[in-house]
């Protein structure tokens, strides 16, 4: 069984991208953004830390939090506990971008006199910068429209209509095969940018040059702030969700 | 070629390095101040030393040097090359025979290597050197008996030993280690040996000495130890005059021991562990490797082995059968990946894995050749392996098929 649909983008730890390409195909009903992957749509949506889909919160469970800071912290508890126990380099990737979002967030506050007091911590802009997947696999498919395989990189961003889709592979060697599946990628979708960082470092204080060199890869992070839309939670009641975006 | 077994790999070219085509477990790389490639090997015994085999063409190599040891009862079996220093271990076959230790060549001109410094370490209860690691062009990591150092089992005799070689004609030794209870004198009790042979001959399968040290300029202040029925040694050289042990894991028994080689993935936090076989026939199978999760490196964790081929095919098929030798991911001309590994399983060839999942790593690639001409053993012995930066791996037989030079296709 085939469909002439639009790739997807599995992100976190998954072991066998096929099972999911089966789910999609078979859904009918499920969320282009939902917990394991998103539909590669023509569309512009930039996907944020706080658009809804990629994760799901119940009334329940946002009551466990006190503050807004409690649910800063859990969110990016849950970004990270997508990332596979063995791929360090990834996790220090999201460190210092969730650090880099927080200072981001911190100057806006400072420097701005003009924004809304209701919504201008960094409890709440946290939640507009866009969300970095971890583990990103994105479906190939062949002429007859049968899977045929994902290709795998470290991280992605999916901000308009563009999916940036990261390497850290700084001086590792990377299989023909590969590195042929991802030419492939290249050639099927305009819409797809392939970028190859160097490996973050360890250390906790925030990696400049490695956040720099992504900035200069995709600039359109820095402006995340400016886009005049209100931030909005990883909650989001069921059947008001287009207001937040 | 028949009876090869060829999957994802080309063999490029064969040198059986002018008939002395037995190899130990020494494979470097130098890239010559000319530009040529030179692959160098230590051979697995006498009357041979090292050769040097010029592969900047890998479907046309030359060898462009070949010496000799000086007598028949030793063997270098372990080489490593940083620059132009080419770093020899010189290991004997009897007890306080000599020269023992390590030799150090300046190989500016590949064809002419020339001696610039040697370090003894014969004694009356030392064989010398049996494995080195040098990749930072002052230090020497290696496995060595010391004349100062008696041993309480004569087969528990190198132990770890750090050189500064930064005067090659003043080669010091700045540190040691040695498993606590291995050496007359110590208060500590060894644990029980592992499937004992008896007998005194330093040859014998169970041991409580050191086989391979590993140090990355990504760990300075580590090393880590294969050191073989006493397992892996996690330990801080942070002071290398005072090593201390960090962790220590150890399969052996009910496993049936050797530990030879701990390669960190360190930005995985993985550590991959190869046992090497010592017996012909599958007599000591399953020789495995392992796959640790190292993120607490004080409670190292097995989480898999690498698969291996069925032993009712390959357990009779003459010689070993079995793990050994690995792709080290040194710096230099050579490849690096922690994803990809690629080792030498004697008659099983050169086989290569893939580790992305690390609870199930998958065989992606090998290549097993027929019986090399004149070997003592009825198969293949593929003993040491090394890859350079363009995905080359450079493949060596123990007895008689000397280098093989392949492509992976993966």
């Amino acid at each position: 069984m085939s469909k002439n649909k639009s790739s997807i983008l599995i992100f976190g730890n998954c072991e066998t991208p096929s099972i999911l390409w089966n789910a999609y195909l078979a859904s009918k009903d499920t969320p282009h953004v939902n917990r394991q992957y998103i539909v590669l749509e023509d569309k512009p949506t930039t996907l944020k830390i706080g658009s809804s889909g990629w994760t799901e919160m119940n009334p329940e469970e946002l009551l466990r939090f006190e503050n807004n800071a409690e649910l800063v912290v859990f969110t990016k508890e849950l970004i990270s506990s997508k990332v596979n126990s063995f791929s360090k380099p990834i996790k220090n990737a999201l460190t210092h971008y969730f650090q880099w979002v927080e200072q981001k967030c911190i100057a806006f506050q400072e420097s701005s006199e003009e924004v809304d007091p209701l919504f201008s911590n960094i409890e709440q802009l946290f939640f507009k910068a866009p969300l970095l997947l971890p583990h990103p696999k994105v479906t190939l498919c062949d002429e007859q429209g049968n899977f045929a395989g994902v290709v795998n990189f470290d991280l992605s961003f999916i901000i308009e209509d563009i999916t940036y889709l990261i390497s850290l592979s700084e001086g590792q060697f990377v299989r023909k095969s590969e590195r042929d599946l991802r030419e492939q990628l290249m050639n099927s979708n305009d819409k797809i940018r392939y970028i190859n960082l160097n490996k973050p470092n360890e250390i906790n204080e925030l990696d400049t040059i490695f956040i720099n060199e992504l900035l200069s890869y995709i600039p359109s992070l820095n402006h995340f702030l400016e886009d005049n839309t209100l931030p909005h939670s990883i909650y989001h009641l069921s059947g008001l969700d287009a207001l937040g975006d | 070629m028949p009876d090869t077994r060829i999957k994802h790999t080309t063999l490029l070219s064969h040198d059986t390095l002018n008939g002395f085509g037995g190899i130990g477990e020494g494979v470097s790389m130098q890239i010559a101040d000319d530009g040529r490639r030179i692959i160098w090997l230590a051979h697995e015994g006498a009357p041979k030393n090292f050769t040097g085999v010029d592969v900047t063409d890998p479907k046309n190599t030359k060898v462009v040097c070949q010496t000799e040891l000086p007598h028949m009862k030793m063997r270098s079996n372990s080489l490593e090359v940083c620059g132009n220093v080419l770093a020899v271990a010189y290991q004997v076959y009897e007890k306080g025979l000599e020269p023992a230790g390590m030799e150090l060549f300046d190989i500016s001109k590949p064809e002419e290597p020339k001696s610039i410094g040697f370090h003894s370490t014969a004694g009356p209860h030392s064989r010398g050197m049996h494995c080195l690691w040098f990749v930072d062009g002052e230090t020497v990591h290696c496995s060595s008996g010391a004349p100062d150092f008696e041993p309480k089992h004569p087969r528990d005799d190198q132990f770890y030993q750090i050189l500064d070689v930064r005067n090659p004609a003043k080669i010091e030794e700045i540190g040691r280690w040695w498993m606590p209870g291995s050496k007359v004198g110590d208060e500590e009790e060894l644990p029980p040996r592992v499937n004992p042979e008896g007998g005194v001959d330093p040859m014998g399968s169970d041991a409580f000495r050191l086989h391979n040290v590993n140090v990355y300029a990504e760990r300075p202040d580590r090393a880590y130890l294969g050191y073989i029925d006493g397992g892996v040694y996690v330990m801080d050289i942070s002071d290398k005059s005072a090593p201390k042990v960090i962790s220590n894991w150890n399969p052996h028994n009910p496993y049936p021991g050797f530990s030879h080689t701990a390669l960190p993935l360190f930005g995985r936090d993985l550590m991959v562990v190869s046992d090497e076989c010592i017996k012909d026939d599958g007599a000591d199978w399953p020789k495995l490797t392992w796959i640790l999760d190292a993120r607490n490196e004080n409670n190292l964790v097995p989480i898999s082995t690498l698969p291996l081929p069925p032993v009712e095919e390959f357990g009779l098929r003459g010689g070993r059968f079995g793990s050994h030798n690995l792709h080290e991911n040194r710096p230099g001309p050579s490849f690096k990946s922690e994803e990809i590994l690629i080792g030498a399983f004697f008659n099983a060839g050169i086989r290569i894995y893939d580790i992305k999942n690390p609870y199930q790593p998958q065989e992606i690639a090998h290549f097993v050749p027929p019986k090399p001409a004149n070997s003592r053993v009825n198969a293949i012995q593929m003993n040491d392996v090394y890859a350079d930066e363009n995905g080359i791996v450079y493949a060596v037989d123990r007895w008689s098929g000397g280098l093989y030079v392949l492509e992976m296709d993966i």
